[in-house]
């Protein structure tokens, strides 16, 4: 027995040396495997510093008076108030702009996948939807312009709502297209042999789709909320809460913006805070819809 | 009697035929067995009793499948009432994303029926399908929650309950586990005689338990058919005798 255990020499000369191939293909995987980590670390560590950074310069800005409170006269050069104003202004902006996208994308992305299904029609409207998304929201925002000029509208909730909608719209229409096309085959099948009509098949499709469908509007919210540029010409700017639909609205983004282009440190410091705010806002809808996905899947067939 | 009744029917996918002048009647009432190996288009030919082959945009059909005497591919027949007249159990069982009753209740409401009686039916089909007993306290759980067993014989209860005449089974025991087969299979043999059944299955010995008649398919050709005893007992094509003797297939 113990000769056995105490004697490994023998063990080690049957068994042949470690081929060369295989310790080149083991440092191989080990290189690369190290290589997927560092991007890995890359990208943890340039949201952790974002974090960070406006967690740092901000925090010590944030109060109640500024989460509840609209900018006060001398706001800008240091004076009270907050930016409950730009706070309600883009909650405002990004849910009617995400409200209306809905109301658009739905019936359009269910049409796709109930009646033109995979006809060279239904391509070109992926690929339209693909190249509006890629389009940058400031040339969103100067078509919203024109578009206000000839509807004779001024800079307001309104134009605001439906400027960022029409950025909205290729993300919600396109996210919604892909959970519908993972929607098994034999939904369709199933669906028809019971006698549903193209109409009937499309609440069923919709049905199935229902936690993608959430996720999608929250990502499609997120955008909204962030989104600087559709909204400057648009929705404008005010220092005054939210006041009816025909009435200028502040945002995050710009209040950020014009707060970090104002030449006092505690204004700047200001903006830092707002960035927080907009950040923690994104961040928590992220995760909602991350959760919320397992949630609502309950009724859905995998 | 025949209540489904194939003349000339020729199947393309894209520039593939994958059914070659099929001829054939259905008796009904009775069970029908279409057998074959994989890829001879005995699930071409089924799908094609309900235009569910549509579905797929390459396909192209040509030929006449009469239902009651009349053509389901006629210009101007509503594809919806054809699909209603004919069922479904496909090949794996596949619940609705609803609840185990809206399951069953789902093509009854499609049909527009009341609330009375969509209970009412869902509960008859829920317990001539032997599933009563094991849902009825939880028939507002998702209907993915039940076993694959028992989410067939749901099928089963969702595809009669919209009172179908003839029942498609499109290899339907062939993802279960050998004790639901059998319990889907006994459903399927006490169905004979009120339904038109039309099954497709790999399986010879499954034709030869439930098949009163039996189609018999090669590379998208009929090679013949017979009633089930005939067929059998005395294959005339050399094609059907070595695939029943496993020599080939």
């Amino acid at each position: 027995m113990s000769e056995h255990i105490s004697d490994p020499i023998p063990q080690a000369s049957v068994r042949p040396a470690k081929p060369l191939y295989l310790e080149r293909r083991r440092l191989e995987e080990r290189v690369f495997l190290a290589l997927m980590r560092l991007c890995l670390l890359g990208a943890a560590a340039a949201l952790g510093m974002i974090l960070a950074v406006i967690f740092w310069r901000g925090v010590g800005a944030l109060s109640v008076e500024m989460l509840t409170q609209p900018p006060r006269g001398n706001f800008y050069l240091g004076g009270g108030g907050g930016i409950a104003n730009a706070i309600a202004g883009s909650i405002l902006l990004a849910s009617g702009a995400t409200a209306a996208a809905f109301c658009w994308a739905a019936p359009l992305v269910l049409y796709l996948h109930a009646y033109a299904r995979r006809s060279r029609f239904a391509a070109w409207v992926r690929l339209t939807l693909d190249v509006l998304w890629g389009i940058p929201s400031i040339v969103y925002g100067a078509f919203g312009f024109s578009l206000m000029i000839l509807l004779g509208l001024r800079a307001s909730l309104l134009a605001g709502v439906l400027t960022l909608s029409l950025v909205v719209l290729p993300i919600l229409a396109r996210t919604l297209d892909e959970v519908l096309r993972m929607a098994p085959h034999q939904l369709l099948e199933t669906g028809f042999a019971l006698g549903a009509t193209r109409a009937e098949m499309a609440g069923l499709l919709l049905r199935q789709a229902l936690p993608g469908l959430f996720t999608a509007l929250l990502l499609a919210f997120g955008r909204g909320v962030g989104d600087a540029a559709s909204v400057l010409f648009t929705a404008g700017y005010t220092d005054n809460m939210p006041g009816g639909i025909f009435s200028p609205v502040a945002s995050l983004p710009l209040a950020v913006f014009f707060q970090l282009n104002a030449p006092f440190p505690a204004v700047q410091e200001r903006a830092y805070a707002s960035a927080l705010v907009l950040t923690v806002m994104i961040l928590v809808i992220s995760l909602t819809a991350h959760l919320s996905l397992r949630r609502l899947g309950k009724h859905v067939v995998r | 009697m025949y209540s489904l009744t194939v003349q000339n029917l020729n199947v393309w996918y894209g520039k593939q035929q994958a059914l070659k002048n099929i001829d054939v009647a259905f008796p009904e009432r009775r069970i029908s067995a279409i057998i074959g190996p994989s890829g001879c288009g005995k699930s071409t030919l089924l799908k094609s009793f309900n235009r569910l082959l549509e579905l797929n945009e390459q396909v192209r059909i040509e030929g006449r499948v009469l239902l009651d005497g009349e053509d389901i591919y006629a210009p101007g027949v509503d594809v919806v009432a054809v699909r209603s007249r004919i069922g479904l159990l496909a090949q794996k069982p596949f619940p609705l994303p609803m609840s185990i009753f809206d399951n069953v209740a789902y093509g009854l409401r499609l049909q527009g029926r009341n609330k009375r009686e969509i209970a009412e039916v869902v509960e008859a089909q829920l317990r001539a399908v032997g599933l009563w007993e094991e849902v009825k306290e939880r028939l507002k759980a998702p209907a993915t929650g039940l076993s694959g067993g028992q989410q067939q014989r749901l099928c089963l209860a969702r595809t009669l309950a919209v009172r179908p005449e003839i029942l498609l089974c499109d290899e339907s025991t062939a993802s279960l586990d050998p004790l639901s087969a059998r319990g889907i299979e006994e459903l399927l043999a006490a169905l004979r005689g009120h339904y038109t059944i039309i099954m497709v299955t790999h399986d010879i010995d499954q034709a030869r338990r439930l098949a009163d008649y039996v189609v018999f398919m090669w590379l998208g050709e009929l090679v013949e058919k017979a009633p089930a005893a005939e067929f059998f007992g005395a294959p005339r094509a050399e094609l059907t005798q070595a695939y029943l003797a496993r020599r080939i297939g």
